[in-house]
């Protein structure tokens, strides 16, 4: 079944695609039918409390590469908010763009539903990192929906370097991970410990954050923001960044003896709760307070689950869920009112409760729950929060307490500033007409926070199975209504009290005209990877200089280094002076023109030395007795030497001038070059673990070849396509020289008579 | 199966004189070009099914003893790769036909008999179970390409051949060289022979040979800091000649030294391979993203992931050479591809120059997604073959527990992405420049290039698809290689 409903995505793809190629919101509507069926089948699947049968397919069997899918009550859950919340925001989307065509759009973004199902419902650490790096890709291509503006391009760009690079960093981490368990299934992950595991869980803690936009990897989210708010609304807040949670959530199990992921994983998490949630009140735009506002709750939930308390998993994992829907719900009012209105500025904005009735109905229901207020999901949640944190004991207890109550108060009041600054005071910004199918989704998604907690049983009934997937004992508690005047009440309603003060108090400050703050860290990155890109030249110039003489001066040089270990087994034993002192005498000729050849300054000159080495080799080859070699040896040399006197023509007569320093080290890798290739050879001649065979050789030419001269045979029967090879050789270089002489008649021609 | 093994090498080089014999009939010269390469590419194909099923076959060419003569061995490492460089070849020349008169130029009749004398270069180069061959088949393959390179006869071209040519040259030199010590020490070049003396010799001899060989191959395969002749020469080259240069002739440099340095049991150079893996990696990448223009970035990746070969051969464990095979298999076709999408950018919008583009994605789809596949694979994104190929190198490296080489991995991993993202943005996102500069030169027959690129990516999607049978493959090519008692038997007996 899992199969078949990545297949209706696939095929939702290409219809979108098509139907986008003609309507923007057509390619929407067509794309919003394979998510509805996916939520649907998610829904039945929990009501009926019966998961579906797992299943796979092998990719790369030596490798363990392969797609296992398995949908448990986490899954379920997951998927339920990944394609109910993905139908709405599609359905959604029909309203917010304006008519025209738009195919890249719509299959984008179907494109990434189906890897966010394929993510979650991932039982391999593999088939979920596939599906991890797919998103975002297709987050990439989202964000950068409106790519004319460079700021969208920058913004892009910070998030895939940060999520990719954090990509790599996971694949380490479960590389190490798997070489430690010998398996790569996710749901019997074992307990591991030792240091590999210590490093596995850094590994792995700091790539969820990347995708969690963690503090400090945090900072690409509020860059996506530059994406079209449905965007914003479906990957970055509700499923996308959940990845990283639900990372933390399923590998944490392995972990529990590792306590290197608990304590990061609070850093992580405390840092951004508050952070995040300070982020959110220095912010003006809509969106951007929404996003920093993600930062923070994801933190909450990164906290409540490295915590590895059962009590605290089911809060983690409830925070989860209400956090998907009223977090979509507000970021799609939020859409609805810069549609609207034209701006998303709380300062600038105002009364828009009584202008955009409705869409202030939906911001209220999901703002408080958002804040943790009664009667919603929220509070439900933040109560279990709340509770989780008290019945810890020792310093967790006080840390876990302490940033949850100042996080929690905080985000209270950068709801009610968020509520104040667009819904009340001051005179109502103009509005355009409502769009119905930007109002329904929403409604939808704030109303399902009220229904939740009205309906709590159901939600029990979602929650506690998906919560029992990582610890058992987590699934048994529930999320309660009214928990009367207890200590997680009182407090939770302090938290309201003072955070509503705070927000009311800071909410005055907003002005339109002030300077919007400054986007901490983001330009940083953007910064370091430009500075990446602009050193690099530099780096590469060192290198690559464009001067061929140091470039082989280079290579003569690593063959010299690479000649080096021949001068451990140097011995001069085996070696005689000569066979014949012709030898001895051809051999000083050689070696006197050689160097004659490096220190003459006019290149006539070089090239007759050059020919002279050639005559003296030819002249070894007349005493050993291979006149033939000799002869052919001797043909070369000529025509070479007469080729370089009669290019000679186009050049300086002398050489150019050499500068100390260089010269010197042309000097010493010509000598070591000269030096390493006789000691190579004396080397290696000296203990050989086989012989040529001589004997065979002359017989065999005989016998088999027909021949009595054995070079010849060799030549032309033994080593036959050897020769075939070098005749090709010679063919070719020949029309390349033709080519080019006649490209140089051409060009002579088009010239005309000069 | 001879026959087989014969018509990887003779066919391409019939086509190529065939092709030569038409100077005015360009429709024949093109059929005689495709037809060498395609039957050679059909007879390599066709030796893999047979050898992957009944083992490797060797062929003593003339009849002649091992001792004596040359042997052409289609062992599984040889028949897997050969077939992905022949197709690579033959897709590059549908896509070439398609461009003719931009990518050809001047004397455009002698490209496809030069690519033809290329491609038997190539074939001769992995058949070989001789090192003199080996080094004939260099020969073959560097004359070849630097005639191509320079026979438009542009000024930019006959000085980067320049560089190309001399530095290659040199590296034949110590070839040779290497030769007289090999032979010198051994005997034999033959490498059945050799896998069975050269690790009887003397440590400091055994080492010094393989250190030797590690140059020259390594000078071929353009690794860190040996690769300067590639960057400067591969962009002034017509597309076409690069995207089969790109794919092509660094991999041969590395593909004879995983024979050669496995089969002779060069372990102890592993650490040092190691280093230049990750030199090569990064300053690979880095020069990567020091460019600004499409070929020139796409160039320099060449480099790095040469590295990750390297690394996968240096870590000299079964796991770690079944890495570098494939990411050999994945490399060439995925590395044509994007050169090919670079010709395709330049047709369209008259430069590859990133600060002259723009908004490509808005007006040619089609060549964005073209790119995409391909751009993704390099980059080691999953589900493409260059995730499996890095997956493989790297968990290869884990479990060797050469905890350095991998963090250099993952960081030239993440360099890379962030050098596609510069193509990406510079040519396929942003504003479109003015059009007064568009395209003023001949465009050629479009539907037919985007028809061969489209071939190219489905092929590079067909290695993802099949990664597992490939991989599969690679692990046995790999330990054949690792253990040549077999190899040296089949071809001495």
């Amino acid at each position: 079944m899992m199969w078949l409903l990545l297949g209706a995505h696939g095929l939702g793809i290409g219809l979108a695609a098509a139907a986008g190629g003609r309507s923007l919101r057509a390619g929407l509507a067509v794309a919003a039918i394979a998510p509805a069926a996916t939520a649907g089948w998610a829904a039945a699947a929990l009501l009926r409390d019966r998961p579906p049968e797992p299943t796979s397919l092998v990719w790369v069997d030596g490798l363990d590469l392969s797609i296992r899918f398995q949908a448990d009550g986490l899954a379920l859950l997951m998927t339920l908010l990944v394609s109910g919340i993905g139908a709405l925001v599609f359905l959604y989307g029909t309203g917010y763009f304006n008519p025209g065509p738009g195919a890249r759009f719509p299959a984008s973004l179907l494109a990434f539903s189906a890897s966010m199902l394929g993510l979650v419902w991932a039982d391999s650490v593999w088939t979920l990192f596939i599906f991890w790096e797919f998103t975002s890709i297709t987050s990439f291509l989202l964000v950068g929906h409106k790519h004319e503006d460079p700021t969208v391009r920058a913004a892009a760009r910070r998030a895939l370097m940060i999520t990719g690079a954090g990509g790599l960093v996971l694949l380490a981490g479960l590389l190490v991970l798997t070489s430690e368990i010998g398996s790569s299934t996710l749901t019997d992950l074992a307990p591991v410990s030792g240091p590999t595991a210590t490093l596995a869980a850094i590994l792995i803690l700091v790539g969820a954050a990347t995708k969690s936009a963690q503090v400090p990897f945090h900072v690409w989210l509020p860059g996506a923001m530059a994406a079209p708010t449905p965007v914003s609304a479906y990957l970055h807040s509700a499923t996308m960044v959940k990845a990283g949670v639900l990372l933390v959530a399923v590998a944490g199990p392995a972990f529990v003896d590792v306590a290197a992921w608990k304590v990061l994983g609070l850093s992580f998490g405390i840092t951004s709760l508050l952070w995040g949630a300070i982020g959110a009140l220095r912010h003006r735009d809509a969106k951007l307070v929404l996003a920093w506002g993600t930062v923070s709750q994801l933190g909450l939930m990164i906290t409540l689950l490295a915590l590895g308390e059962p009590k605290a998993t089911f809060a983690g994992v409830s925070m989860l869920f209400a956090h998907a829907l009223f977090k979509a719900a507000l970021f799609l009012v939020v859409g609805e009112i810069d549609v609207r209105t034209g701006t998303r500025d709380i300062a600038a904005l105002g009364g828009l409760s009584r202008t955009m009735p409705v869409a202030f109905g939906v911001a209220v229901a999901a703002g408080l729950s958002m804040a943790g207020a009664p009667p919603l999901l929220g509070f439900m949640t933040k109560e279990a929060a709340i509770e989780a944190a008290l019945k810890l004991s020792g310093p967790d207890r006080a840390i876990a307490l302490g940033a949850i109550i100042a996080g929690s108060v905080l985000t209270v009041a950068y709801t009610t500033r968020f509520l104040f600054g667009a819904f009340g005071r001051g005179p109502a910004t103009a509005v355009a007409p409502r769009r119905l199918a930007m109002t329904v989704p929403a409604v939808i998604l704030a109303g399902a926070g009220v229904l939740g907690f009205v309906a709590v049983a159901t939600v029990n009934g979602i929650v506690g199975p998906a919560a029992a997937e990582l610890d058992p004992e987590a699934g048994t508690f529930l999320l309660i209504q009214w928990p009367g005047l207890k200590t997680a009440f009182v407090i939770s309603m302090a938290i309201l009290a003072s955070g509503a003060a705070l927000g009311t108090a800071l909410s005055r400050h907003d002005h339109p005209a002030r300077p919007a703050p400054a986007t901490l860290g983001a330009d940083a990155v953007d910064r370091s990877i430009d500075g990446l890109l602009s050193i690099s030249p530099r780096i590469t110039a060192l290198v690559q200089h464009g001067s061929l003489p140091v470039y082989l001066a280079t290579l003569a040089t690593a063959a010299v280094l690479a000649a080096t270990p021949f001068a451990t087994e140097l011995t001069l034993d085996h070696l005689v002076w000569w066979d014949n002192p012709l030898q001895g005498g051809l051999a000083l000729g050689i070696v006197v023109a050689a160097f004659a050849g490096a220190f003459v300054s006019s290149r006539l000159g070089a090239a007759l030395t050059l020919g002279a080495v050639g005559l003296g080799v030819s002249g070894l080859f007349v005493v050993h007795g291979a006149p033939d070699l000799a002869l052919t040896q001797l043909l070369v040399e000529t025509v070479v030497v007469v080729g370089f006197v009669l290019g000679l023509g186009h050049l300086t007569r002398r050489f150019p001038p050499v500068n100390g320093t260089w010269r010197g080290v042309r000097i010493a890798v010509a000598g070591a070059s000269g030096l390493g290739a006789m000691i190579a050879l004396a080397a290696a001649s000296a203990q050989p673990t086989g012989r040529a065979p001589l004997a065979e050789l002359t017989s065999q030419s005989v016998e088999e070849g027909g021949g009595d001269n054995i070079v010849n045979v060799i030549l032309t029967d033994m080593r036959a396509l050897d020769t075939l090879g070098e005749v090709v050789v010679l063919a070719t270089v020949a029309i390349g020289i033709l080519s080019l002489a006649r490209v140089r008649r051409q060009e002579a021609a088009t010239r005309g008579p000069a | 199966m001879n026959t087989l093994i014969a018509l990887t090498i003779i066919a391409p080089l019939l086509g190529a004189a065939t092709g030569l014999a038409f100077r005015t009939n360009s429709r024949a010269r093109d059929a005689s070009t495709l037809l060498g390469t395609g039957v050679a590419a059909a007879a390599a194909v066709w030796i893999l099914v047979r050898v992957a099923d009944t083992g490797s076959h060797v062929m003593a060419v003339g009849g002649w003893n091992p001792e004596l003569g040359i042997v052409l061995v289609a062992d599984l490492f040889a028949a897997l790769v050969l077939p992905v460089a022949l197709l690579i070849i033959f897709v590059v020349e549908i896509f070439a036909i398609g461009q003719r008169r931009t990518a050809w130029g001047a004397n455009p009749e002698l490209a496809g008999p030069l690519l033809g004398v290329l491609t038997a270069g190539v074939s001769l180069a992995m058949l070989t179970g001789d090192l003199f061959t080996l080094f004939v088949a260099f020969e073959l393959i560097l004359v070849s390409s630097y005639v191509l390179l320079t026979h438009q006869g542009q000024r930019g071209q006959i000085r980067s051949g320049m560089t190309y040519v001399v530095m290659n040259l040199l590296a034949s030199t110590l070839f040779l060289l290497g030769l007289a010590v090999v032979y010198a020490a051994t005997g034999t070049v033959n490498m059945a022979l050799l896998a069975e003396r050269v690790p009887e010799l003397p440590t400091g001899v055994r080492v010094g040979i393989g250190a030797w060989f590690f140059v020259v191959f390594g000078t071929k395969a353009a690794i860190f800091p040996l690769f300067s002749w590639l960057p400067d020469s591969y962009p002034t080259a017509p597309t076409t000649i690069t995207a089969v240069f790109a794919g092509l002739l660094t991999k041969i440099g590395v593909y004879a030294m995983i024979r050669f340095h496995t089969l002779t049991g060069m372990d102890d150079l592993g650490t040092i391979m190691l280093l230049i893996a990750g030199a090569t990696m990064v300053i690979g990448a880095i020069g990567a993203l020091a460019q600004s223009d499409v070929k020139r970035i796409l160039s320099f990746h060449i480099v790095s992931q040469i590295g990750y070969m390297l690394m996968g051969l240096g870590l000299f464990s079964a796991a770690g050479t079944a890495g570098a095979i494939l990411f050999l298999v994945h490399h060439m076709p995925v590395k044509t591809v994007l050169f090919l999408v670079g010709g395709l950018i330049e047709n369209h919008q008259g430069t590859s120059a990133l600060d002259r583009s723009g908004g490509l994605a808005a007006r040619r789809p089609l060549i964005a997604a073209l790119f995409a596949v391909p751009a993704l694979s390099l980059a080691g994104l999953p589900p493409f073959s260059g995730f499996v190929a890095k997956f493989a190198v790297i968990s290869a490296g884990i479990e060797q527990e050469a905890t350095p080489i991998v963090v250099v991995a993952l960081f030239a991993g993440a360099l890379t992405l962030l050098s596609m993202t510069k193509i990406w943005l510079g040519v396929f996102w942003g504003p479109s420049p003015e059009l007064a500069a568009a395209p003023a030169r001949a465009v050629g027959n479009r539907r037919t290039m985007v028809a061969a690129t489209g071939l190219a990516v489905a092929g590079t999607l067909a290695i993802s698809l099949f990664a597992g049978t490939l991989f599969e493959l690679s692990q046995r090519a790999s330990e054949d290689l690792r253990s040549p008692a077999a190899y040296i038997s089949e071809v001495t007996s």
